[in-house]
């Protein structure tokens, strides 16, 4: 009856073997808050026509409706009352036309915000950009006051939720200098893209 | 099907299918807001998590008869612990953010549930996301083995589910196949049962949000001491994952982020209780990541 003799050994490496890595192999079901965090985009784009020596051109953008934070907050299964933080996590541009002056280039560009009833601040400083080219998406430099102003904006349009916020539309301005070889007048488009972070918590069942 | 209901449906099929995937929904949100490369360092425990549980528990003996008719049907649990180094990562700045110090490291999908921020130039924050705060991973496959023919038997698992109507979780696939070769009939005077083995799978999620292939091939010795038989074996196990989702930074566009493929040895020690009906066995292994197994299978 060998076998049996080796049985209760055996049943005993076996059991050892599954209590060892017990809990990893018959996990417990645990309820989790798990902080996601999603991002959504608005855009400003700016039609550059005139001028062979500046930029001086101004888009106005629903940030409120173009960033549409509940349809965000919803794909990502986030209640808004869950919703921890937004906030204005980059911005960068592109040029989506190019001029027809391949050596046409923006340099000491600026670009301000306005939000409907408050004071314009500079959003985008020390900006150089070569629009003679379709570019991909490129960095700026961020000023403090303009990112403010976008916060706030983000701050009340969460309030909102779900209406519109007052005042949800903002002025975006492009101001700069050009150059090119020829001289021609200026003709492109440039579009400004606004990222925004946003943080939520959810409840998940996950083995533990 | 509304995300609820699809939710519940995955953390069942994952109970089945191991663990950590049963959040895989919320993950795909998650995932939607990181660049490639830090997506690649969120997701970064899971490979070798993967490469642990699915090449393990395969081939749980090394006699494999000559000729002959056997069929076993079974389930078959692995599972691997993490460790505290996988839980966080460094992340990069994506477009149009530039951090400033210092760095916040970030949890990866196996770690802390709180996102993090990082402060950046002018004021700017990035967030990254939570993780599910797992301090283990588990797998779980059906596998059916039909023999023998030449000393050969074959091996396959599978599952599938399809969430046709639901936009999260299209649908989840599980297939593997291989073969184990008996090495004993043709050197008889072995002191131990020795066969030969190899075995293909593939795990997709949504096609695309995961899809991983793996190959295992492997030496099982084995000797029978009545019902018991204990096992070992020498393995080597290659590994690929790629991940692809929606970009939510430019909607329509997708991310895909492609894996290294990977090879570590898979050693193996196990034992098989082997009832005329009832097959149930459990093993130790040191692989990609380490970890154990057990199966519970029927037939002859």
């Amino acid at each position: 009856m060998r076998r049996f003799r080796f049985w209760p050994q055996m049943a005993l490496v076996l059991t050892v073997a599954v209590m060892n890595g017990g809990c990893i192999l018959i996990p417990e079901i645990k309820d989790r808050l798990v902080e996601l965090a999603v991002s959504g985009t608005t855009s400003a784009v700016f039609t550059v026509q005139g001028s062979s020596t500046s930029v001086d051109e101004t888009t106005v953008v629903d940030v409120g409706a173009d960033l549409d934070l509940a349809k965000v907050l919803a794909d990502a299964g986030i209640d808004v009352s869950q919703v921890t933080h937004v906030a204005l996590s980059g911005v960068s541009y592109r040029i989506l036309r190019a001029d027809p002056d391949a050596s046409r280039e923006i340099l000491n560009g600026a670009i301000t915000i306005q939000r409907a009833g408050g004071t314009v601040e500079n959003l985008v400083s020390g900006l150089s950009a070569a629009p003679g080219a379709v570019s991909g998406y490129q960095t700026v430099t961020l000023d403090p006051a303009g990112v403010g102003v976008v916060n706030q904006m983000l701050d009340d349009i969460l309030a909102a939720l779900p209406g519109a916020p007052a005042n949800g539309s903002a002025t975006f301005h492009l101001t700069g200098e050009t150059t090119s070889n020829t001289g021609n007048p200026t003709d492109f488009d440039f579009e400004l893209k606004i990222t925004v972070s946003i943080t939520g918590k959810i409840t998940v069942s996950v083995p533990a | 099907m509304n995300r609820r209901h699809a939710v519940r449906l995955v953390f069942v099929l994952v109970v089945l299918a191991g663990g950590a995937l049963r959040a895989e929904a919320q993950l795909s949100d998650n995932l939607g807001a990181l660049t490639g490369e830090n997506s690649r360092k969120y997701l970064g425990p899971l490979p070798d998590a993967f490469s642990g549980t699915m090449n393990s528990a395969i081939f749980t003996s090394g006699k494999v008869p000559k000729v002959g008719i056997e069929f076993t049907v079974g389930v078959k649990v692995m599972g691997v612990k993490f460790d505290d180094q996988d839980r966080l990562y460094t992340p990069t700045d994506p477009p149009g953010f530039t951090s400033t110090p210092p760095v916040i490291p970030a949890p990866t999908v196996v770690g802390g549930s709180d996102a993090v921020s990082q402060s950046g130039q002018g004021g700017a924050t990035q967030y990254y996301p939570g993780g599910f705060d797992l301090g283990e991973f588990a797998f779980a496959a059906p596998q059916l083995s039909v023999g023998s023919v030449m000393g050969t038997r074959a091996v396959v698992r599978w599952f599938a589910h399809d969430f046709a109507a639901d936009n999260f979780i299209e649908k989840i696939s599980f297939f593997g196949i291989g073969a184990q070769h008996s090495l004993s009939q043709h050197v008889p005077a072995l002191p131990l049962d020795l066969a030969l083995g190899v075995f293909y799978q593939s795990f997709k999620i949504n096609d695309r949000l995961l899809d991983i292939k793996t190959v295992h091939l492997d030496v099982t010795g084995s000797r029978s001491l009545g019902i018991v038989q204990p096992y070992g074996a020498l393995g080597l196990d290659t590994f690929k994952m790629d991940a692809d989702y929606e970009d939510s930074n430019n909607p329509g566009s997708h991310i895909t982020v492609d894996f290294d493929r990977t090879t570590h040895i898979h050693l193996t020690a196990g034992v098989l209780i082997n009832f005329p009906i009832v097959k149930l066995h459990g093993e130790a292994n040191l692989a990609a990541t380490n970890g154990v197994a057990v199966g519970l299978s029927f037939g002859k």
